[in-house]
């Protein structure tokens, strides 16, 4: 059972998976990383060394810019998603054995409900004829509709209700794991709530801070149907711009170099975020 | 932090402030479905009458009916297939050397965290040289690449806590190595199973952007709920989602409830 | 004809030997202990007769059957865990009937036996509960049935007790001491507990650093260690490095830094250094004004620990030995008035001290 040859025979069990793996994601990431050294002229893609899809990408300027959009909007969603989220992963350590399992419900729902859907509620609400501002309307406060959506504003708000279950389960994961005896000690030697908080329960929940932010930042600078839905044309972000790389310009060696600008852009935070876990697991 | 001085104000503060959240969580959704019950031509809130007359429009509808059909068969599809791989593949986990084992881990699970945009751009590519990129041959191993990490982990968490001496306790009594597995391991994990087999069915039912890609005639019941929106926003398109929420909800209240249930009585105290 | 015979088991992870080339026979129903620190390979051993881990070298035989390359299936031992490890998906009656389903029995017969055992262990009444319904003492009655119920050649507990509470612990070793020898089953028993192996065990083998340190019955285990190890572990408190000085017919004197002290253990050789062990319990006050030859030393209490049935005293001695004496907690014993700083006379018979 426990000897180690047999340990090794158990690794066989992992095949189905290392064999559609190999097909749906590692040979296309590796197609894609070969893809972006290729020439695309005249509508014919010619494998090869060619660095001119990655100088058009940093240099025609409108790639760049949007790069930096869909990562200032993904800080946005991030810090968002904190500040919404931290709180209620408070309550819901706090809360009785019931409570919590309700709280679990409501942040866990959304995430189990289709992304589609609760853009649409979305749209409902904060269109040019949604509900805000139709009642606006009527009331008398305003005389044309405020741009609620087809902004950043509305992106940012779509994504932290699609995303903020994410920020929240890990840093309850964590505050779970925090031993309250260590909060009870700092109490007990003079510091108020608030510093408790400051420096006993915050430093140990960094862990699963620094996993949500992560989590939510990486899925936000990938996240396409919102930002078409909830932004239109006037929020274009980096995976919007692939899309439209690919499906109506059919050039494949640009698409995949912006595509590998996003995966070395969602390395790097996974490689800082590692980085600060292990700092904070330190201490 | 939680003794009975602790500051009533400051909790009540977050308490309250957990209600907004919660309320942003859900508001959307809940004016979603009452919207969906309109009797009127347009979207408004809340409706000046009610009725059916969207969810007939839109049962009697073939594309919805069409759409919605191939989406159910392909989570049919996807479901058990995800189940049984990714719970071998989690045995593998849980059982293998523990050298390279973080490594493998990390690989296994790693599809989650590549964009969505990125794996369904690379399986596009690969489906269009095999030219397989509209079938189901192409559909279902593209979702299972993104469900099987959901049931690596739920079933692995299941593995982590499951105490390895009731597989030992089972051979001892005379079961082989695959009945102790069939007969104790497998029941009572089954928390870990269920969930695994929910997060597959739901988020393969919901996949978007890689079918997007793949699929150029072939309507899923996201890709119809897309194309209809950045058309029009009609009452139907609030049914159909209404529909599509009661669908996931349902089977994550199964999922929260059946889960707890089977867990606390799963383990000895 | 044995019930369990392990020859000359190794059992090596990597650089590390868990098991060291032991040698052990269990036959005719009785009960033998492994004992021993955490670490000291008596799991390690259990689990090699249970078929949990594989010998890296020696043999393992089970009712004179060669069992080492058999799989605990088709090793008919009943195993009783730690933790007991129950089925919590099934109920009392499934879990204790769980090795005749997989030996494919009749339903009738099955639940007849089951049925029986229950009864045997008392919990006949509770054959439908889940286990987490049951107290510990109950889950482990639990874990015995299962483990009985497949007739096993030979029946194997790891640390059965850690779980449960003083109390029940007693009255459960009890328990299971009769029902193993109304069964008459070999058992082989791992702990490392010294009150439980001595009360319980037929033999006991102390094992250290996956060697079998010292084997036998329970009384030569406490009263003749051969090894400071041992001693020690036994949880003898003076233990000290001494030269023998002279030996004759009648025993040995010998000195700890000086201070001279007379034995009758047998194993004395002249000249030598050895190890000697002096029993706290017979560790005799003399009245202040009885001051009688050789066998009295002067010495200051240093420390008095109350502990109910019985006081124990710390002696400081000169030389700077540090002696513990242990008193029985009467009226009329000496040791209870001593007051600590108090100057006394001690008695240490030459039975007291035993050379290792």
């Amino acid at each position: 059972m426990s000897d180690a040859n047999q340990k090794f025979k158990a690794w066989w069990l992992l095949s189905p998976t290392l064999l559609l793996y190999s097909l749906t994601f590692l040979l296309p990431v590796l197609l894609l990383v070969v893809m972006s050294f290729a020439k695309f002229e005249n509508s014919v893609t010619e494998f090869g060394f060619y660095l001119g899809n990655y100088r058009k990408v940093f240099g025609d300027g409108i790639t760049l810019l949007i790069f930096w959009r869909t990562v200032k909007l993904s800080v946005y969603i991030t810090v968002a998603c904190v500040v919404l989220g931290f709180p209620v992963a408070m309550v819901m350590r706090r809360a009785g054995p019931r409570g919590r399992l309700w709280l679990l419900f409501f942040i866990v729902s959304p995430l189990l409900t289709s992304i589609i859907v609760r853009n649409v509620a979305w749209v409902l609400i904060l269109g040019r004829s949604g509900i805000i501002n139709d009642t606006l309307r009527e009331w008398g406060l305003i005389a044309s509709p405020l741009p609620l959506m087809y902004n950043s504003f509305g992106v940012v708000l779509a994504v932290v209700h699609v995303y903020m279950s994410f920020m929240v389960l890990p840093i309850y994961g964590a505050l779970q794991a925090i031993n309250p005896s260590t909060e009870e000690a700092a109490a007990s030697l003079g510091a108020s709530p608030l510093r408790v908080f400051w420096f006993v329960t915050l430093p140990q929940s960094l862990p699963g801070l620094a996993a949500g932010c992560t989590l939510v930042f990486i899925l936000s600078m990938g996240v396409y149907l919102t930002p078409v839905i909830m932004g239109g044309n006037f929020v274009v972000t980096l995976p919007m711009l692939i899309t439209d790389v690919v499906r109506n310009q059919y050039n494949w060696p640009t698409a995949s170099a912006m595509s590998l600008m996003l995966l070395v852009a969602i390395g790097a935070m996974v490689l800082v975020s590692s980085v600060v876990q292990k700092f904070g697991g330190r201490h | 932090m939680e003794n009975e001085y602790s500051s009533r104000l400051g909790y009540r503060l977050l308490l309250i402030f957990t209600c907004l959240v919660i309320t942003f969580l859900i508001a959307p959704l809940a004016i979603l479905v009452v919207q969906s019950f309109t009797a009127e031509s347009y979207l408004s809130f809340p409706p000046p009458s009610y009725g059916m007359r969207w969810y007939a429009d839109v049962l009697n509808s073939a594309d919805w009916q069409d759409s919605a059909g191939l989406s159910l068969l392909l989570a049919c599809i996807v479901t058990p297939c995800s189940l049984a791989i990714g719970t071998m593949a989690a045995f593998a986990l849980n059982r293998g050397p523990s050298r390279g084992r973080r490594a493998m881990y990390a690989l296994m699970i790693s599809p989650m965290v590549l964009p969505h945009i990125v794996l369904g751009l690379g399986i596009f590519r690969i489906a269009l040289e095999l030219n397989i990129s509209d079938t189901m041959i192409a559909f279902v191993p593209a979702h299972l690449t993104i469900t099987i990490p959901f049931v690596i982990i739920t079933v692995g968490a299941s593995l982590q806590s499951f105490d390895i001496s009731m597989e030992e306790a089972a051979q001892s009594l005379g079961a082989s190595k695959f009945g102790s597995v069939w007969y104790v391991t497998l029941p009572i994990i089954r928390p870990g199973l269920i969930a695994g087999a929910i997060f597959s069915f739901i988020i393969s039912f919901d996949e978007f952007i890689i079918t997007f890609f793949l699929a150029t005639y072939s309507r899923t019941l996201p890709l119809e709920m897309f194309s209809t929106l950045m058309f029009q926003v009609k009452p139907s398109i609030a049914a159909v989602s209404s529909l599509t929420l009661a669908v996931t909800a349902g089977l994550t209240a199964i999922l929260m409830f059946r889960g707890q249930v089977a867990g606390e009585s799963g383990v000895i105290k | 004809m044995s019930d369990v015979e392990i020859q000359s088991a190794v059992k090596k992870y990597g650089r590390f030997t868990a098991v060291d080339s032991l040698d052990l026979t269990v036959s005719g129903g009785e009960f033998v202990t492994l004992l021993g620190p955490s670490g000291c390979g008596k799991t390690t051993t259990l689990r090699m007769v249970g078929g949990f881990v594989r010998p890296t070298s020696g043999r393992i035989r089970i009712s004179d059957e060669d069992v080492t390359d058999k799989p605990p299936q088709k090793r008919k031992v009943g195993f009783v865990f730690q933790n007991y490890a129950l089925f919590p998906h099934m109920d009392v009656a499934r879990n204790v009937g769980f090795g005749l389903r997989m030996a494919n029995r009749e339903r009738s017969e099955r639940e007849k036996r089951v049925a029986e055992i229950l009864s045997m262990v008392r919990l006949g009444h509770l054959s439908d509960r889940m286990p987490s319904q049951l107290s510990g003492g109950q889950q482990q009655r639990v874990a015995l049935a299962r483990a009985l119920i497949i007739q096993p050649s030979v029946l194997l507990l790891d640390e059965p007790f850690g779980a449960l509470d003083k109390q029940l612990r007693d009255h459960m070793r009890v328990e299971l001491r009769e029902l193993q020898r109304s069964l008459g089953i070999s058992t082989l028993f791992v702990t490392h507990d010294q009150d439980e192996a001595l009360s319980m065990s037929d033999r006991i083998v102390v094992m250290s650093e996956g060697k079998a340190a010292q084997l036998g019955s329970p009384s030569e285990i406490y009263e003749r260690p051969n090894s400071k190890f041992v001693a020690e572990f036994m949880g003898h408190s003076n233990i000290f490095d001494c030269l023998v000085e002279d030996v004759s017919k009648d025993g040995a004197s010998i000195s700890l830094n000086g201070v001279g002290f007379f034995t009758n253990s047998p194993s004395a050789r002249k000249g030598s250094r050895m190890t000697a062990m002096i029993r706290p319990e017979n560790i005799e006050f003399a009245d202040s004004g009885e001051k009688r030859g050789d066998a009295t030393v002067a010495a200051t209490v240093a420390g008095m620990e109350y502990l109910g049935s019985t006081v124990q005293v710390t002696l400081s001695l000169e030389a700077g030995i540090s002696l513990v004496a242990r008193q029985t907690n009467t009226e009329s014993a000496t040791g209870s008035k001593l007051r600590t700083g108090q100057n006394v006379a001690v008695r240490i018979p030459p039975e007291a001290v035993r050379l290792l």
